[in-house]
């Protein structure tokens, strides 16, 4: 009996296990067409959250850094001079680079601290979510991206108007003239559309000392944490400075927590900076 | 005992809780703001002493190490320090900061020569010869003395009354020595000058970052720390 039941089992079981095999085959291609659509969903979710949240800044009201109860209690106070004022719309910039700090103190500034003043403003700023994307680029070369531009600028000027506009151009078919009003319209509809721009800032560490909590223990004014960095704002496109700051942190341990605070003088520097920059991206929102 | 009786022996009692509690807690906000007046005499005085005796400080950080012996170059010309705060600094401080400058390289007595150039045409404006001579004689070498004002706020006075806040003034420069021929660099500073102090003024912060400009220009020596802070 048991002999003969073994084959039934097998034929019973078999369409089961094709199905299987064939649904097991056919879930590769499925994913790896599902691939590109599920990163386009995920890029549109992360487009959709960062709008969002700039309308959420429609009632948005900057930090008074150098005094607040937060400096008060926590210390980290700052201050933001605004050199050259933003120009132009900050909401059109969807993405933001950082460059690399670039040290004017010499050795006091290490590669280390560098790494960790760079990282702390990255977080803070997309844990804003004003950006589509923030990422640290190396360095950053206003001259060469202004040539560059320039470079770009010429060459499209002079095959537009050489295909378009020259009087010498022979009188086309009328598929031709078709095909140069779609351009002429595509043309168009691209200077229409919403701007997305790339913001670039560059900092410049002009003060840096490191500060020591012993010290701030003693009631002597010793020990300071300082931190002053410039601040200037470039047009990745065009390579124009289109704003400039510079922001100064400071913890003395004179705060309510004293030495004991969490706070030190790069925190007082990321919270000016992520503050500046929400304020005009709010600004333009409204 | 009749029930009038024991209400009113609760109701003195419930007064007397009340006021005991009132006395402690009344004590208590008294020890509490006595402890902190203390303390804040016991921390505030001192600091505030400490930040009038050493409250204009320097702090200079080395970019490029002066490597060359400059006791070769006895001629200097000193440049205009280049604004990059704009209009956030007042131009009366920027021509006072230049002024001193040269005023101090020149108390310092070791150039025969000292050359102001004027920013906008920048071709000699004034000619100190410390020497006395009449003919310039072409051998020695020529000092450049460049730079850029970095950084500049003149503080808040009253926060500073109060000891809360980001309120001190600063005044950030970055020095550049040039040999004239080569246009090669031969040191670099940034030095930056801190005003804590309740009576300071902007002018003292101005004149002592030009004491310390004339310093660095004056040195013969090479510099060996990487950032120096003076109190």
């Amino acid at each position: 009996m048991l002999r003969n039941q073994g084959p039934v089992n097998v034929q019973r079981a078999l369409p089961l296990a094709l199905l299987l095999i064939a649904g097991l085959s056919a879930t590769c291609p499925a994913q790896s067409l599902s691939e590109q659509p599920s990163r386009k969903v995920a890029e549109g979710a992360r487009m959709t959250n960062f709008i969002e949240n700039r309308e959420k800044l429609e009632h948005y009201k900057g930090k008074n850094g150098v005094l607040s109860m937060k400096t008060v209690v926590l210390g980290g106070d700052f201050r933001v001079t605004t050199v050259i004022p933003f120009k132009g719309n900050i909401a059109d910039y969807h993405r933001l680079e950082i460059a690399r700090p670039i040290s004017l103190v010499g050795g006091a500034l290490t590669s280390q601290v560098s790494n960790h003043q760079l990282e702390r403003l990255k977080s803070q700023l997309e844990e804003k979510g004003i950006f589509e994307s923030v990422t640290v680029i190396d360095t950053y070369s206003a001259a060469a991206e202004t040539r560059l531009e320039k470079r770009i600028q010429t060459t499209s000027n002079n095959t537009g108007v050489e295909e378009l506009d020259s009087l010498d151009s022979p009188i086309g078919s009328f598929t031709d003239m078709e095909a140069r009003d779609s351009r002429r319209l595509r043309q168009d509809h691209e200077t229409e559309r919403p701007l997305d721009l790339t913001l670039v800032t560059v900092i410049e560490v002009l003060d840096y000392a490191k500060g020591n909590r012993l010290k701030q223990a003693l009631p002597l004014d010793l020990g300071k944490s300082i931190l002053t960095v410039r601040l200037r704002y470039y047009d990745k496109d065009s390579g124009k400075e289109i704003g400039r700051q510079i922001v100064s942190g400071k913890q003395g341990g004179s705060s309510l927590l004293g030495p004991l605070s969490p706070r030190d003088a790069l925190s007082g520097v990321a919270d000016g900076f992520v503050d500046q920059v929400t304020r005009r991206v709010a600004a333009s929102v409204r | 005992m009749t029930p009038t009786n024991t209400s009113a022996r609760r109701q003195g009692l419930i007064r007397a809780i009340c006021k005991a509690g009132l006395i402690i807690s009344s004590i208590g906000v008294a020890a509490v703001n006595f402890g902190c007046s203390v303390r804040s005499v016991a921390t505030e005085v001192p600091s505030r002493i400490f930040r009038e005796v050493h409250g204009l400080r320097v702090r200079s950080y080395q970019l490029m190490p002066v490597t060359d012996d400059l006791r070769a170059y006895t001629r200097v010309e000193i440049r205009p320090l280049e604004n990059l705060m704009l209009d956030q600094i007042p131009e009366l401080t920027v021509k006072q900061l230049n002024t001193e400058i040269i005023n101090r390289t020149r108390s310092l007595n070791r150039f025969e020569r000292i050359t102001q150039v004027d920013q906008a045409t920048n071709s000699a404006m004034s000619t100190s010869d410390q020497s006395g001579a009449e003919t310039i004689t072409p051998g020695p070498q020529e000092l450049i003395v460049e730079g850029s004002i970095d950084d500049y706020t003149p503080g808040i006075p009253a926060l500073r009354y109060i000891e809360q806040g980001n309120n001190h003034a600063v005044l950030t420069v970055r020095i550049k020595l040039k040999d004239k021929q080569t246009a090669r660099i031969l040191g670099e500073m940034n030095i930056t000058v801190e005003n804590t102090r309740v009576t300071s003024n902007v002018e003292r912060m101005v004149q002592k970052a030009a004491d310390e400009v004339a310093e660095f220009v004056g040195k013969t020596k090479r510099y060996n720390t990487p950032m120096e802070a003076r109190y």
